[in-house]
Parts: C-alpha cells; structure tokens; sequence
C-alpha cells in the first residue's frame, strides 16, 4: 500500500517530467498520458475506479494502436516518445508495490532525458534538471520510514544527485560524439522568421517587430565602430518590378576570397537555427570558413541548411580589390525590367546635370530622397502595378526595402552597376559578454554600386531618409527584448521610455541572460566533435598525468569521507586536537568524556593546560550546548595554531 | 555552581561533615522533583541531612518513624467523626509536610509501603472518596537498613522505582569524624534560619526543566540505557522511566553546576545513584558493574 501523500508528489513530479513533451508531441498521445495521470489521481481516494484484471492488457493494446495510427505508422522520434509517453501513463495505472513505483521513477528520469532531444537550450536543461530532482524527491519520500521535511528532503536529493554531476562531466567530454548532434532533429517546415529568398516590399517589414535572436557574434578585439556594423546576407541581382530574385550564376562558388586590405576584423558568429543556407559576416568576408563556401557576389553559403546552431569564425577587412566586372556582372547589374518611365528618365537627367560620376550620382539621389520629404513608415501600404513608379512620385513613403529597391532602380537606369544587398544592421552589444546580438529586428537591406577603380561601393539609402532610426538600430542601447522603439517612435524623436528601477533591473536581467545562454551555446552546445578532438589531441601526451590527478583526487574524496571530512566541523576541529594530544602520548579513551580527559591532560601536561581547557570548553559549549558549533570550531582551530 | 544554591550547600557541609558529594546529590535529587532513599545503617546522620535541609529551605518538616505495626492511616490521615460538628473531618497525616523523613521504610508492612509510595508518586492522597493535595514542594528522604534483619519487608524493585536516587552516607573520614567529635555532637546542631524561600525552590526546579540537552548527550543516555538491557550483568535492565529519571538528575545536576546544558559528566556523575538501585546493585560508589557499563559506553 502506497501512502497517498507520496503519491500524489510522485504524480506531480511526473507531471512536470513530461510537461516540455506536452508541447511537441501529437494531441492523441498528450490525451493518452493525461488521462492516465487525472485516472490515476482519482484513484488515489477511490481505489475502485481503477482498471485491474483483463483490463490492463486491453489498455495497453488500445494505447499502443492509438499512438501508432495517430503517427500513421512512422517509426521516428515522435513515435517513439508518444510510446514511451502512453506507456508511462500506463505503468500509472498499476502502481501498488515498491517495485512499480522504482520502475515508473526510472520511467520518469528517462522521460526527462528524452526532452533534450527536442530542445537543449539552458532554459529547458534547468528545467530538466530541476524536474529529475523533483522525481529524486518522490523516491526520497517513498523510502523515507518518515516524513522528511523539506529542508532533509533537499539536502538528501542534493546528496543523491551531487555524486553524479563529475561523471556527467566526465561523460560530457568524453563520450564519442556523432557528426553533428546528439540525433538529427525533426523541426517543422515551417521555418522561423528570418530573411525569405527573395526581397519583396514588406519581407522585412515583417521582421522589424521580432525581438527573436539571428546570430551573435564575438570579436577577437574590439567590435567595430557602429556605422560598419552592415551583417551580409543575400545580394539580390534580378528584379522584375516587384521582387529582387538571386541569380544562380552569381551564386557560384568563389575558390578564393577577395583580397582587402586595411583594419582587420576576427570574429566568431553563432547562427541560431535558420534552416536556409546564409550565413553572416561583416561586410565582405576576407576568410570562408570550413562549414560555408563564398559566392561570386561575395556573401557566405553553409553548405547544408542551418537546422542546428552553428558557430563559424571569420575574418572581415576595411575594404577589398575587387577584380573587374565580369560581363555577365555588368548585365545583371544593369538589368531592368522594362524601360524606364518618362518621369523616371526626366528625374536622372535633372539629377545627373550637377553629378560626375556614379558616387556623385549617388548622393544627388540619396539628396533627392531628403530634399523631397520621403518618409520612413513601416506601414506604406501595397503599391500598385508599377511599384518603382508610385513610389519615387506619388506614395513617397516606405520602408528600407523601399529605398534600396528605388536607389538601385535609379542607378541602374542611369548605367550605374548596382545591386541589393539584405542582411542585418547593427545589434546589441553585451556589455558583460562583450558580444553582439543581432535580432531579427535588426534585418536590414542596402545598396551596392560599382565605381570603376574602387569595386563594390555599400550606399544605405535609407540613412539618407531616417538617419536617427538607422543611428539608433545599428547601436541598440536596449536588449531587444527589453524595448524595441519602433521606427515611427524613433522618427518622432520621442524619448525614450523613463529609466525606471523596474526597466533596469529587467535590462541587466535580460543583458545577464544573453550573456549566460550565449557561453551554454559556447561551452556546452558547441562542444562537438572537432573541440573532442582537439581536447583528445591536447590529452594525447598526458593522458597518464591526467589520469592520474584525477584518482588522487577521488582517492582524496574518499579518504576524506572516511576520515569524517563530512563530519561537522566541530567533530572534525575537536578530532584535530584529540589527533595532536595523541602526539604526545595522551589518549582519550571512547568512554572518557571531554571534561574528564581535559583533567587528565592537563595534569599530566600543566604548560598546555591553558589551551586545553580552552579547546575543551568551546567543544563542550557548542557540542553538548546551545553555542555556534561554527565558531567553536574556528575557536578550536585557532587555538590549535597557537600551540 | 550556581551562584544561588552556593550559601545552601555551604551550611549543608557545616552540618554534615566530609560528605559534600552526598549532600549535592540529595539537593540535586529535590531540585529533580524527585525523592530519596538512603541506604545505610543507623547514625550517619540521616536525619540531621533531612532536617537541615527543610530548615535551609524553609519548608515543614515531619520525620516518621516506621515500624512493622505502622498502618497506611497513620501516615496519610483519617477522616474522623466530629462530635460537635457531626460530621466526618480529615485529619492530615504527617505526609501533609513539605519534607517528610520515611525513616527505616523497610520495618513497615509492604501495605503501608505502597500507601507512601502511592502518595508520593500522584502528590496527592485520596481519602474516603475526597481528593487532598500533598503540599508542593514536596520531598521525601526515606531509610533503609541495608542489612536484612528479621521483621523487614525490603522495598521491591516496583517501588524502589520511584525513589529517583539511592545513596548511602557511610562513615566519615577520619579528620570529618575528629572534628565531629570535637564539637561534641551538637544533636540539634546550629540554629538554622532558611536561607531562601519554597518559592524559590519552587523557580529553580523550574529552571531545571529548562536546562538544554543536546541530541548528542540524549543518544549518550540512550547507550547507557540500552547497553544496561545487553550486557547480561544485571537481572533487570534500565527502564524507560529510570531513562527519564537519569536525565532529570543529569539535568539538575548541571543546574546544581551553574550551567544550562547538561554534558556527559553529569549523566555520568548520577548515574550510580540513579541506576544503582533500579539495577539491583548496592547504592553509589565503588560498583564494579556500573563502572563496566559507563566504560563499555562510548560518549559521543
């Protein structure tokens, strides 16, 4: 007979096991368990509601068909836990003796295990960890003849599950990693918000709001100054009035990078999972990692889908030699969809009277664009069939997208090589991690021109437009997740929201949180086969010493245990002094007590007397009386010292 | 030694020459809530103890001297027919004393015994249906010859139970029983004025009770209690009672001791006197066997 208060702790510590499960798995199979456990929970005061006899093995079976035809026969993860799900809210139905409730708590920990194949971030490992401990508690309070209270409780678990932690470290570095991940994740088709593979007006409009993670990025020295922060993405080559498509021959592997010169920049990027095939650097990259290749227009290819966080180390420089213009570049970079529109023909003719050259050109335009009040919204509504058109003459309003999309327009029509470029401006940057966390709010697109003798030259239109927005986003001073001003506000010029107690706190909250999930996805998640080698190359000479240190130092915990290293340290302090007054000849005996081996040491050594009794009255006060054991014990050993 | 039983124990050792140990263990033993018997023969100076003692305190004293034809009435009182009020009155027996000296307890009928030790045990009497409180504080010090003669109902164990201590006061030394001679035997001995108040007493067997006993001494009493039951030395071992008598005695020997915590060395000093009897080994000092069981005890 099981008592019903452990039970019901047990039930809730289950509960909470498969609580992350919840979220992931069919709704059939959710039903399964819940109804088991609300089954089981009613049980607890009506014994007679639950099935027993011919009964279990019909669940079992009803079960068993339910999660296999819900999953319509797959055999693959999701299959797989839903059985093992069902099959824990099963063994609940049959909770009588010792043993079941052994089985359904190793049941419970290996349902705790199985979350990490879901989700490994640090949120859900605390989680985890906190749910075992929880579980601990349960078989704690089962084997417990009584009732422990909470600080016992604790204290026990901690004592349970502290023994483990050095060989899940152990485990953690050396247990043989698979090429990539612990297993290959499902993840749903439906990808996260991030940069679409074409550019249309509104793609990154989309994002403006998210305060979702991209990538983070550490530098090897100082970050670069904000205006350079430009994070290169996707360069856009076609346009058929509407989108910016990519073009597959610029697409083409690169084999060497560009040469640049000038400030060098070495940093690492940590990708959060995108499930595309971008990646991210500064500007021009002047290395290609090992996990990505370059492309012709200079932008960085993964070489499979970034389904899992990914972590590359680059190299960017202030500015590069571009080889000359192929003519396949040329034409795409000229390309238009159609002939401009007579006012678009009468606006570069009147622009292009003062400017020498495509840079003068493009600050005409970029002038043009200021001078006739076009605003920064990121609600201007859907153009119309000619979209360049209405834009540059009638709406006037429009968000980066906008501006680049019209600038490189206008460029290209007046035989300037241009092209868009799409990725993220600017960031966040940690002030305890020293790292810079771009957003998704961050996402940004941007214009590139040719200018002979100088190759790829990045005009921002929209710094023309909104330069405060633009100041503002490339330097956040807020973690996205804290305030995220929107444009309109910026625009405005609206202050920013009071610096209440409340904001701070939250703002060193979220600035603390980035700092510690970006070291978890560091040191834990991007521990993988690569750092094991290095680590296995590293001990390859000195395994032996290793080897070694580490039994001395379990041979120490040992010893210590053994020795009452545990015991308190009153015990330990007094233990100290007995140990030193048997160097010299003088023995307590088990039945002698403190105050009658006092007396006999200190008649036989009258010169110690003064310390003996000291040591022997700060033990006697503390051990047998109300006194701070503590401090007894620092009297005891300071007393020592001064023998 | 606390400050305020000082003045008590020194006119005590006054009265009672060499036996300092002696007289600290019966106070220890009133200051427990608990009675005493002593064990000895005639002339030691059971008496004088008994009634300095209720004198220092304060507090009335009644000696009784029992014989074999003593009847339990004698000792507890009777409710006796009042001519002129025509009506049955409670006279109190000399029990209605706050100090009562049981002298030679073993003379009397094993009936008369049980009447004391009924009385002692629930402080009060019951008498023809009516319910009369024994006064508080209320000690008794009763005697025994150790030496079985003929006529003597020796106390069994069920009774010797409820006396918390056994001691015995034996000879003096030679230098105590010189000076004792010298002063001439003073049989009534100095005028004694109390010294402090019942109330008094009353607050420091009070305190006692507060007196802190840590887990480690109570798993020392423990041992002590539980090795009496193994060791095969004794017919009986130590009850579940006489555990809670040694640890009022121990308590109120650290009180005796000035200190509010009782450490191993006050179990040790009165478990002899405590144990000894319960055992069925003669009183205090000098047992072989109890000091085998405190040494095959480890204090913790």
């Amino acid at each position: 007979m099981i008592e019903p208060a452990c039970l019901r702790f047990l039930l809730v510590a289950l509960l909470l096991v498969v609580w992350p499960h919840l979220f992931h798995l069919h709704w059939s199979h959710v039903a399964l368990f819940l109804g088991f456990w609300a089954w089981r929970w009613l049980g607890i005061a009506r014994p007679r509601l639950l099935p027993r006899g011919p009964w279990l093995p019909l669940l079992t079976l009803a079960a068993a068909v339910v999660v296999i035809v819900s999953r319509r026969g797959a055999i693959d993860l999701a299959t797989s836990t839903g059985l093992f799900v069902a099959g824990l809210g099963l063994k609940l139905m049959e909770l009588k003796r010792d043993r079941d409730v052994h089985i359904v708590v190793l049941l419970g920990w290996f349902v705790a295990l199985t979350q990490f194949l879901y989700d490994q971030s640090l949120p859900m490992t605390l989680y985890a960890f906190a749910a075992a401990a929880l579980l601990t508690a349960a078989a704690v309070r089962f084997e417990a003849a009584v009732a422990l209270g909470w600080r016992p409780l604790a204290r026990t678990v901690a004592g349970l599950m502290a023994p483990a932690l050095p060989l899940a470290v152990l485990l953690f570095l050396f247990f043989p990693r698979p090429q990539s991940g612990f297993v290959r994740l499902p993840f749903d088709a439906v990808a996260r918000t991030g940069l679409a593979d074409v550019m249309e007006p509104g793609a990154v409009a989309r994002l403006a709001t998210s305060s979702e993670l991209a990538f983070r990025v550490d530098f090897e020295d100082e970050p670069p100054p904000p205006a350079q922060r430009y994070w290169r993405a996707q360069v856009f080559w076609r346009f058929d009035g509407r989108r910016w498509l990519r073009h597959p021959a610029m697409e083409q592997p690169r084999p060497r990078p560009f040469p640049g010169q000038g400030r060098r920049y070495r940093y690492w990027v940590t990708v959060e999972p995108h499930h595309r095939r971008w990646l991210f650097s500064l500007g021009v990259p002047a290395t290609v990692p090992a996990p990505a290749r370059l492309t012709r227009d200079g932008v960085l290819r993964a070489r499979a889908p970034v389904d899992e966080r990914l972590r590359y180390e680059v190299v960017s420089r202030d500015s590069y030699r571009f080889p000359a213009l192929t003519p396949l570049a040329r034409n795409l970079a000229l390309q238009l969809p159609g002939r401009p529109s007579p006012e678009v023909v009468t606006l570069l003719a009147e622009l292009r009277r003062g400017a020498d050259g495509p840079e003068a050109l493009a600050v005409a335009v970029l002038s043009w664009f200021r001078e006739q009040k076009f605003r920064y919204t990121l609600h201007p509504g859907t153009l119309g069939p000619r979209p360049i058109d209405e834009f540059l003459f009638r709406r006037r309003a429009g968000f980066c997208e906008h501006y680049a999309s019209a600038f490189v327009y206008l460029m290209r029509a007046a035989g300037v090589p241009a092209r868009v470029v799409a990725g993220y401006l600017g960031g966040f940057l940690n002030p305890r991690g020293r790292f810079l966390e771009v957003y998704q709010a961050n996402a940004h697109a941007w214009a590139e021109i040719w200018v002979e003798g100088k190759g790829w030259v990045r005009v921002d239109p929209t710094r023309a437009v909104a330069p405060a927005y633009v100041e503002q986003v490339q330097d956040l001073p807020d973690p996205v997740s804290v305030a995220m001003p929107s444009p309109q506000q910026v625009l405005e010029g609206r202050e920013a929201p009071a610096s209440t107690p409340v904001r701070r706190s939250l703002r060193s909250l979220a600035i603390f949180w980035g700092d510690l999930e970006h070291r978890w996805h560091r040191w834990v998640l991007g521990y993988d086969r690569s750092v094991q080698a290095r680590l296995f190359a590293w001990l390859g000479k000195r395994w032996p010493a290793v080897a070694f240190g580490l039994a001395a130092v379990l041979a120490l915990v040992a010893f210590r245990r053994q020795t009452g290293g545990r015991r308190d340290p009153l015990q330990a302090a007094y233990e100290a002094f007995l140990r030193r007054m048997r160097r010299d000849g003088l023995v307590k005996a088990p039945h002698e007590t403190p105050l009658a081996f006092a007396r006999r040491a200190a008649a036989r050594r009258p010169q110690q007397a003064a310390g003996i009794r000291a040591v022997t009255e700060a033990f006697l006060e503390a051990h047998y009386g109300r006194g701070d054991r503590r401090r007894a014990a620092r009297r005891i050993r300071a007393t020592l010292r001064r023998w | 030694m606390d400050v305020e039983l000082r003045p008590l124990l020194a006119t005590l050792a006054e009265v009672i020459l060499g036996k300092e140990r002696q007289i600290r263990l019966a106070v220890c033993c009133l200051l427990a809530r608990g009675h005493l018997l002593i064990e000895d023969i005639p002339g030691v100076g059971k008496t004088t103890l008994s009634h300095a003692l209720a004198q220092l305190l304060g507090l009335s004293y009644q000696r009784v001297q029992f014989t074999s034809d003593l009847l339990p009435a004698d000792i507890l009182g009777a409710a006796i027919y009042d001519e002129r009020e025509r009506t049955f009155r409670f006279h109190p027996g000399p029990i209605f004393h706050q100090v009562v000296l049981a002298d030679e307890i073993n003379r009397a009928s094993p009936k008369t015994q049980s009447a004391l030790l009924e009385a002692m045990e629930e402080g009060q009497v019951s008498i023809e249906g009516e319910t009369h409180r024994l006064p508080q504080p209320f000690f008794v010090i009763a005697t025994q010859n150790p030496f079985h003669q003929h006529g003597t109902f020796p106390l069994p164990e069920s009774q010797l139970d409820r006396f918390l201590m056994c001691i015995r006061l034996g000879y003096p030394d030679p230098r105590a029983e010189l000076a004792l001679l010298r002063s001439g035997g003073r049989r009534d001995g100095p005028d004694l004025g109390p010294c402090t108040t019942p109330e008094r007493l009353r607050w420091w067997q009070a305190a006692v009770d507060r007196v802190h006993v840590s887990d480690a001494v109570l798993a020392y009493l423990l041992a002590l209690v539980r090795r009496s039951r193994e060791m095969g030395e004794f017919p009986l071992g130590l009850s579940p009672r006489a555990g809670l008598a040694l640890l009022r005695a121990a308590r109120a020997w650290a009180f005796l001791h000035g200190r509010d915590s009782v450490w191993p060395d006050d179990v040790r000093e009165v478990f002899a006197p405590v144990a000894g009897h319960r055992l069925r080994q003669a009183g205090d000092d000098g047992n072989a066997a109890l000091e085998t069981l405190l040494e095959s005890v480890a204090v913790p």
